[in-house]
């Protein structure tokens, strides 16, 4: 009986729609930004290299132009879609020195998933980090 | 002979049993790769009615968020806000497509069949209240007299759809680009037209929008506060 209601248990779970699959976080290391997207199972981002057409492609911006003028996000796999774990680098090139109470960076992204049975409309997230002098 | 007539009978009082009206809103759009499955499924359920005790109304509501690279002539932002009032209801963080919502009170990936006959049954096991609506065409113009006596539910609001009984799109652009997709009941204009008091009555005089593929009206009764159909009508001119 307790098999039984565990079985009906993982299949409606299974069938449960994931309205937030995909979980970003965003670090730092030696002259780049690491933002890493943790896809959830059975879904699939739709990628920096997406053709216009369809889906939108991932946008990566960064609000504080007067520090970073641009960014080049580099795409580990130049796939269309991309699932699992993914790691974009950020090379950053700062226009001045880090001031000594520190700099706060922002990044907005714009993305849409999909999984085998659903589709996510356009979604929006809104990152930060801070960056400090080196000791 | 006599197990002939015993299976007529039989027959004829299945036929006979009042069927519960149901209401079946589909989420979907042209734009969206999983949503086709869901129009199959919306499709096979208006068509054969699986449910003896059951008549399913379907209502096709196209949303405009996947209006990016293919425009769907369906589509409506009044869909896409009247879906995130349901997530508010059923306290989802977002919207998705495709969605079936059931009567207001189940919802689920709208390409799932054993949802749908759980959320039926659970459908089923709600009484509603009776809704009368006569409705004729004349022209392009539509008559249509909706009444509802008893109901003494406060906080409800009665809706009027009309919806396009079949419509086919050959998608030229996006992730369906090559498909032919078939819909069924797709909405055309679906308006509030009053609030439930104790004796609702209300005549209608409305332009029928263009529909190649003949009309159906549906009119319904949803609680404000829970989402829940309690009451609904269908007539296909």
């Amino acid at each position: 009986m307790r098999y039984a209601l565990l079985l009906a248990a993982t299949t409606l779970s299974a069938f449960a729609p994931n309205l937030n699959p995909v979980k970003w976080t965003l670090t730092q290391q030696p002259g780049k930004l690491i933002l890493h997207a943790s896809i959830a199972e059975r879904y699939k981002l739709y990628s920096l290299t997406k053709p216009k057409g369809g889906p939108i492609a991932l946008e990566i911006k960064i609000r504080e132009t007067n520090w970073v003028p641009s960014i080049r996000p580099i795409q580990p796999d130049p796939a269309h879609t991309l699932e699992g774990e993914v790691d974009f680098e950020i090379p950053l090139k700062l226009t001045k020195p880090i001031p000594a109470k520190g700099l706060t960076l922002h990044l907005d992204l714009r993305y849409q998933s999909c999984s085998d049975q659903i589709c996510l409309p356009p979604t929006r997230r809104e990152l930060q980090i801070e960056l400090h002098r080196a000791p | 002979m006599k197990l002939l007539i015993a299976i007529c009978i039989a027959a004829l009082a299945a036929s006979a049993q009042p069927r519960t009206p149901i209401l079946l809103e589909l989420f979907t759009s042209e734009g969206c790769s999983s949503c086709p499955p869901a129009d199959r499924l919306v499709e096979s359920l208006d068509k054969q009615q699986p449910f003896a005790n059951a008549e399913l109304i379907v209502l096709g509501e196209h949303v405009d968020y996947w209006d990016g690279a293919w425009k769907d002539r369906f589509s409506s932002s009044a869909h896409t806000r009247r879906q995130w009032e349901f997530a508010r209801h059923f306290g989802l963080s977002g919207v998705y497509t495709p969605q079936l919502v059931v009567d207001g009170q189940s919802e689920f990936v709208g390409s799932n069949g054993p949802d749908a006959k759980i959320a039926i049954q659970k459908a089923l096991a709600s009484q509603k209240h009776p809704l009368s609506l006569t409705a004729t065409a004349l022209g392009n113009k539509l008559k249509a007299t909706i009444s509802i006596s008893g109901l003494g539910s406060k906080g409800a609001t009665v809706f009027l759809a009309l919806a396009e009984n079949q419509a086919e799109s050959k998608v030229t652009r996006g992730e369906n680009a090559g498909h032919l997709l078939k819909h069924v009941a797709i909405v055309r204009t679906l308006q509030s037209i009053g609030e439930i008091t104790n004796d609702f009555r209300k005549d209608l005089d409305l332009n029928l929008p263009a529909a190649s593929g003949g009309l159906r009206v549906v009119a319904f009764v949803q609680d404000r506060s829970t989402g829940r159909i309690l009451a609904i009508a269908q007539v296909k001119l």
